[in-house]
């Protein structure tokens, strides 16, 4: 199973970073697409297909979080998994956002924490996928 | 609400290790590292507001970004690559230093990080001892770091 990755932060260091951590970590990835922006993010979603995006809070033009209200009103986004990665520290903002089922990974990080919580979000089929393994055997092909 | 030069430090050399994967020490006495020529600064608006602010000698950079991403060296030129991890390493300490001052309830709201050139005119001078700014100097083999924290009056 490979998916398809958006990486959405201001820093292009940090984006590096994140594709890096993926390729190390053996998480499979066929088209990693990279935003600097949510609204550049947003443009892009409109043209191609992801089973997954990692996104920053804090970016000019267009946040995070706005970038997340406009998916979630998408019907065919909807229910595109969604990570956080912040150094946002507010438990309180934190909380918040994962009950909007939003998953968090708080800045600096360790690699083995991006893998582990992409494993379990998406250890089955990713998003949209016909192909509906339920976790076990397809968390080991990632 | 203010931060002591020991937890500025203790902060830095928490996210450079885990981040950048070096240590940053305590200034030696008898070392004359390159003084600070590029900085990066955070505000921020919360309970409190201010700025965090980076500097760091121009000869870090490279290796800043080196070791974000793992790489010996750079594929191509460098570019803005420095730059970039500055600002990125930056914005990470202000949250976590945030974090450590007001506790894991408040929300505060960071800015985009500012990066720029330290003019040769800012004489190497004692780190400012003014109300509500802290500062405190580490350094790195090839370099000097300088983190300070100001804070706004309250209105």
């Amino acid at each position: 199973m490979s998916l398809n990755v958006l990486v959405v932060d201001d820093s292009s260091t940090m984006r590096a970073m994140l594709r890096k951590i993926l390729q190390i970590s053996g998480v499979m990835v066929e088209n990693f697409y990279e935003a600097g922006n949510g609204q550049e993010a947003l443009e892009l979603l409109e043209a191609q297909w992801v089973d997954l995006i990692l996104v920053d809070l804090n970016m000019p033009v267009m946040g995070g979080l706005e970038m997340i209200e406009r998916v979630r009103c998408n019907p065919d986004l909807a229910d595109l998994p969604i990570i956080v990665v912040s150094s946002e520290s507010s438990q309180t903002r934190i909380t918040d956002l994962e009950a909007k089922g939003l998953k968090f990974i708080h800045k600096p990080f360790r690699p083995e924490t991006v893998r582990d919580l992409i494993v379990q979000l998406l250890g089955g089929a990713p998003h949209g996928s016909e192909s509906g393994n339920a976790g076990g055997s397809g968390a080991g092909n990632l | 609400m203010e931060a002591s030069p020991e937890m500025l430090a203790e902060v830095a050399q928490e996210i450079f290790e885990n981040l950048v994967f070096i240590s940053p020490q305590s200034p030696d006495e008898e070392s004359e590292p390159a003084r600070v020529q590029v900085r990066a600064s955070v505000h921020f608006d919360g309970p409190f507001s201010g700025v965090v602010t980076l500097g760091v000698s121009e000869s870090l950079l490279p290796e800043l970004a080196l070791n974000m991403l793992g790489l010996e060296e750079f594929p191509g030129e460098p570019g803005r690559k420095g730059l970039d991890a500055l600002g990125e390493v930056t914005n990470v300490l202000c949250g976590n230093l945030l974090a450590r001052m007001a506790g894991p309830e408040p929300v505060f709201d960071l800015g985009v990080p500012k990066v720029e050139t330290v003019p040769e005119t800012e004489a190497e001078t004692d780190l400012p001892d003014v109300p509500g700014h802290t500062a405190v100097r580490l350094e790195m083999e090839g370099g000097r770091l300088e983190v300070s924290l100001s804070l706004d009056a309250p209105s």
